[in-house]
């Protein structure tokens, strides 16, 4: 009776795909990574240690009105600098992924290897991105400002390229520079067309 | 499958599954290929979501049915369903999905205060999501990254919207309207304190960044990143877990902070944004125990949050609340979805019963197609083949089908199952007697035809393979394979499996309809869906919507529906004697009861006291109105007598210990041994139902229409995988 009886054809699959992507890492992804996260690092110290005050002084009876119109003024300010900031690492990112996809999309070359000299007395943290070799081209950093627009902008930061030598990006930071962060382009001094971008941030100091 | 004539196809069970196995295989595309009949137990469609009609038009329900925003196959097809009836309704006037359904986004759950007697309900409000369940997909896939991300947008909402119902916030100590001479200072602190909360937001913002890099790599440097991202989680939590434990107010925000930062390092340390396997790598752990490994507090894992989750899907091995079991891959796949895709409203309730707006469309739509369909059948076995018997190495195949016929319709017409109440088809809560041989003598006996127990018929049927059926869709609940598949339970091991580690629950329900409303009951907040109340009914949704669908001289001002899992005795003996059904009904009852004298006042503060218990009287009684007395104070029998606990006969409830009617759980380790729809070891036959390998496994009305789906699809390669959303899920 049942020689001629339909059958199921055998299929291709017989589960779900769960498989999600498996495209090796670079070196670039992987500094925008540990980038990202020294980054979650400092935030969230900034607002704890923010928090923590405020509820220092709270116990102690200490806190008034005025305290609470200059922590409002600070949490927005905050607010302001991170935006700020996680755009710069979404910058990071998109960028990193955008020389992932290769070069026939990318149309960029690997970050440039610099070395980085700071002259500060000011707790700080500096990034920077620079799509060619200073080698090949004058770089030039205009002054770097700040979402603030009373804050004085960071004007001394410049490159010190020497034949034969890896390039130096020298930061100096005024030892009375308001706290905040500060961000611009990084330029081709004969073209003035962009070519990476640098961002300074000051951090507070720490109080005795 | 290389033959043009008609196929025939026998689909066994008239639930989610077999109805989008149907609604596939019938579309006009198959130009006639397939040739269906369903054959269904007892007088009605639905399965575990049958629901019927009682006195007064009222609507039964096996339990509790709200649509998620995520059931994009299931909208999809009940969408297409409507508008299939819609076109061939030739002007008569017909529903529209969305007039069948209405978004819902009220959740909430509950947890008993920390100071003192009573039980906080912490409300939140979902806002709306782009787009409607079952549009066309958009190019977002379903992927962990994604969701990580979202993870974020989700701490901003619960931050923004979630709000704490207390009766410390009756009291005065609410957010406006302070006072005091310290209020400024208050209100400091208060937005401090979310500074705090911030701060978490702000660090899962960076992780998903962080992860968003992860995702695309596979030989990341071994345990360099995930010693940052738990340094990040872990830092966090020292700082602030102790600072919020203290306050109430804060502290629900926090749990979510903290099982949601948990999540994404488990993510990281198991590697799952990589692993082919996705998230079913981790379902050999609980999911309690799964994020207590990543750093959950104890805090969290015991939250209303955490112990919601567990509620909606009855993961209470045994039914017993001691034993919570609920696999934490399937768990975390479930709750992406849940939280993160669902479209237009977290919630979609629906405005009649679910027979009504799902199982009578189909049938319709179906009958349209040329589909039979054979009620009062109950299928006793599945036959199978010789082992190995074919020459050429052929499969063992389904042979016959044995059926009891529970009764015959008169003069061998089909039995036409719907009626109307207030102008819409539905399904009666009883059969129709009328249209079967000796009726009346088997309404005298009130025969339960949908019992297991129930075994009297009226005849015997066996379908052969060729003459009366090409392939078979098994769409029975799990709970029915090992009376029906003896043979494949006998000779295949992952049958034997299957059986043995995909468990089931029993669950019970009852439902109240109230005279007075639930501002006057003492509810204050918007009607909800509430989660994680006193066991054994943890969870109420408020069904004041279906009122005016129901019958009723003088509306009831409200309806509230109760579930949860139902402990059950673990010896087999208990369960499968004759009078377990009736014994179980009795002991919901009790635990209504109690449940209603001692626990409903902390959700209604008005419908019951401590001292008095419950307010029997509230309870609309049918016989009140029946009787032409419509007074809700008086008892039906009793005259003038104050309404005691007996007017709670007059409810309705449920104990779901019927074998097809057993909820489908999802216990660690038991995903592997679930069997798919596509599995060709036997071909056939396909299964379907929310206990298949469906990409999605957990027990719900979506995972049915995917199994549903792939059954088509094994029977006809279509539809494609790749239509069947969230079946290739990570």
């Amino acid at each position: 009776m049942a020689d001629n009886r339909a059958k199921r054809d055998d299929l291709p699959r017989t589960g779900s795909n769960r498989t999600t992507s498996t495209a090796a890492p670079t070196g670039a992804h992987r500094r925008v990574i540990e980038r990202a996260v020294k980054l979650a690092y400092g935030v969230v110290d900034d607002h704890i240690l923010q928090g923590q005050k405020a509820a220092e002084r709270l116990r102690a009876g200490t806190y008034s009105s005025a305290d609470f119109d200059s922590d409002l003024k600070h949490c927005l300010q905050r607010a302001l600098d991170l935006s700020k900031e996680f755009g710069v690492v979404g910058m990071d990112f998109v960028d990193a992924v955008r020389r992932l996809a290769g070069p026939g999309l990318s149309g960029g070359s690997p970050v440039a290897d610099v070395a980085l000299e700071v002259k500060s007395k000011r707790r700080n943290q500096v990034k920077y991105d620079i799509r060619s070799s200073p080698t090949r081209f004058s770089p030039a950093v205009p002054p770097l400002h700040s979402a603030d627009k009373t804050k004085e902008p960071l004007k001394d930061i410049h490159f010190v390229v020497r034949d034969g030598q890896r390039p130096v990006l020298v930061v100096n930071i005024p030892d009375n520079h308001p706290y905040g962060v500060y961000s611009g382009a990084i330029v081709d001094s004969e073209t003035h067309e962009p070519a990476g971008f640098i961002t300074v941030r000051i951090l507070e100091d720490e109080k005795p | 499958m290389g033959q043009s004539r008609p196929i025939k196809v026998a689909v066994i069970g008239g639930g989610c599954a077999s109805m989008a196995a149907a609604f596939e295989l019938t579309r006009p595309e198959h130009k006639g290929r397939y040739q269906l009949t369903v054959y269904q137990t007892g007088w009605r469609l639905g399965g575990k979501g049958a629901s019927g009609r009682g006195p007064a038009g009222r609507i039964e329900e096996h339990g509790l049915h709200i649509w998620l925003g995520y059931y994009e196959n299931a909208f999809k097809l009940l969408r297409e369903c409507y508008a299939e009836l819609g076109a061939g309704s030739r002007g008569r006037r017909h529903v529209e999905w969305r007039d069948a359904f209405f978004p819902d986004p009220h959740i909430a759950v509950s947890e008993p205060h920390r100071h003192g007697d009573g039980w906080a309900h912490l409300t939140a409000h979902f806002p709306p999501a782009d787009g409607l369940p079952g549009d066309p997909p958009t190019t977002d896939p379903l992927s962990l990254r994604n969701y990580v991300i979202r993870s974020a947008i989700l701490l901003r909402t619960l931050l923004i919207g979630i709000e704490t119902i207390s009766p410390l916030d009756r009291n005065g100590r609410g957010r406006d309207g302070l006072a005091s001479p310290g209020a400024i200072v208050e209100k400091a602190a208060f937005l401090l304190r979310y500074g705090f909360l911030a701060t978490a937001a702000t660090a899962v913002e960076a992780l998903a960044v962080v992860e968003a890099g992860l995702r695309m790599g596979s030989k990341l440097p071994a345990g360099v990143i995930l010693r940052l991202v738990e340094a990040v989680a872990a830092n966090i939590k020292r700082r602030v877990e102790n600072w919020v434990a203290a306050d109430d107010e804060v502290r629900p925000r926090w749990e979510i902070v903290d099982l949601v930062l948990a999540v994404l390092v488990g993510i990281v340390r198991f590697g799952l944004l990589t692993n082919p396997r996705g998230l079913d790598a981790i379902n050999h752990y609980d999911c309690r125990e799964w994020l207590r490994m990543n750093g959950a507090s104890e805090h969290a894992l015991d939250s209303a949050f955490l112990r919601g989750l567990y509620d909606l899907v009855f993961a209470y091995e045994g039914g017993d609340p001691s034993r919570p079991r609920l696999a934490a891959g399937d768990a975390l796949r479930g709750g992406f979805r849940m939280f993160y895709t669902y479209r237009g409203a977290f919630f979609w309730k629906m405005r009649r019963g679910m027979g009504d707006v799902v199982f009578a469309p189909f049938y319709q739509v179906l009958r349209r197609r040329g589909v039979r369909f054979k009620f009062f059948h109950r299928l006793e076995n599945v036959r199978l083949s010789a082992a190995g018997s074919g020459e050429g190495g052929e499969r063992a195949y389904v042979e016959a089908l044995e059926f009891s016929v529970q009764a015959k319709v008169r003069g061998g017409r089909d039995y036409r199952p719907l009626i109307a109440v207030n102008g819409g088809p539905c399904w009666p809560s009883e059969p129709d007697y009328g249209q079967l041989e000796n009726g009346p003598a088997l309404e005298a006996e009130a025969r339960d035809f949908e019992s297991h127990w129930e075994r009297a018929r009226a005849a015997t049927r066996t379908l052969r393979v060729t003459r009366d059926f090409d392939f078979v869709v098994l769409g029975v609940g799990l709970g029915a394979i090992p009376y029906v598949c003896k043979e494949f339970i006998a000779r295949d091991s992952r049958w034997r499996k299957m059986t043995a580690n995909v468990k089931t629950v029993a669950t019970q329900a009852f439902q109240l309809w109230l005279s007075e409303d639930l501002q006057q009951l003492g509810w204050e907040p918007p009607p909800v869906t509430l989660s994680a109340f006193v066991k054994p009914f943890d969870t109420w949704s408020d069904m004041g919507q279906v009122v005016p669908a129901e019958g009723w001289r003088r509306p009831p001002q409200t309806i509230a529906y109760f579930c949860g899992a139902l402990h059950e005795p673990d010896d087999g003996e208990t369960t499968a004697k004759d009078g377990y059904y009736a014994a179980s009904r009795e002991k919901v009852r009790s635990n209504a009861l109690a449940f209603l004298d001692h626990e409903v006042r902390h959700l209604w503060p008005k419908a019951a006291d401590a001292e008095r218990g419950f307010r029997w009287e509230l309870l609309v009684d049918v016989g009140d109105q029946q009787s032409g007395e419509e007074r809700p104070g008086r008892h039906r029998r009793g005259g003038m007598r104050a309404p005691d606990r007996s007017r709670f006969d007059s409810q309705f409830w449920v104990a779901n210990v019927n074998p097809t009617d057993r909820y489908t759980q999802s216990i660690p380790g038991s995903s592997e041994h679930r069997i798919s729809p596509l599995d060709n070891t036997y071909d056939n036959l396909t299964l379907a139902g929310d206990w298949t390998d469906c990409g999605l496994n957990l027990g719900c009305v979506e995972a049915a229409v995917m199994s549903g789906r792939l059954a088509a699809h094994a029977l006809s390669g279509s539809p494609a995988l790749e239509g069947i959303i969230g079946f290739d899920h990570p």
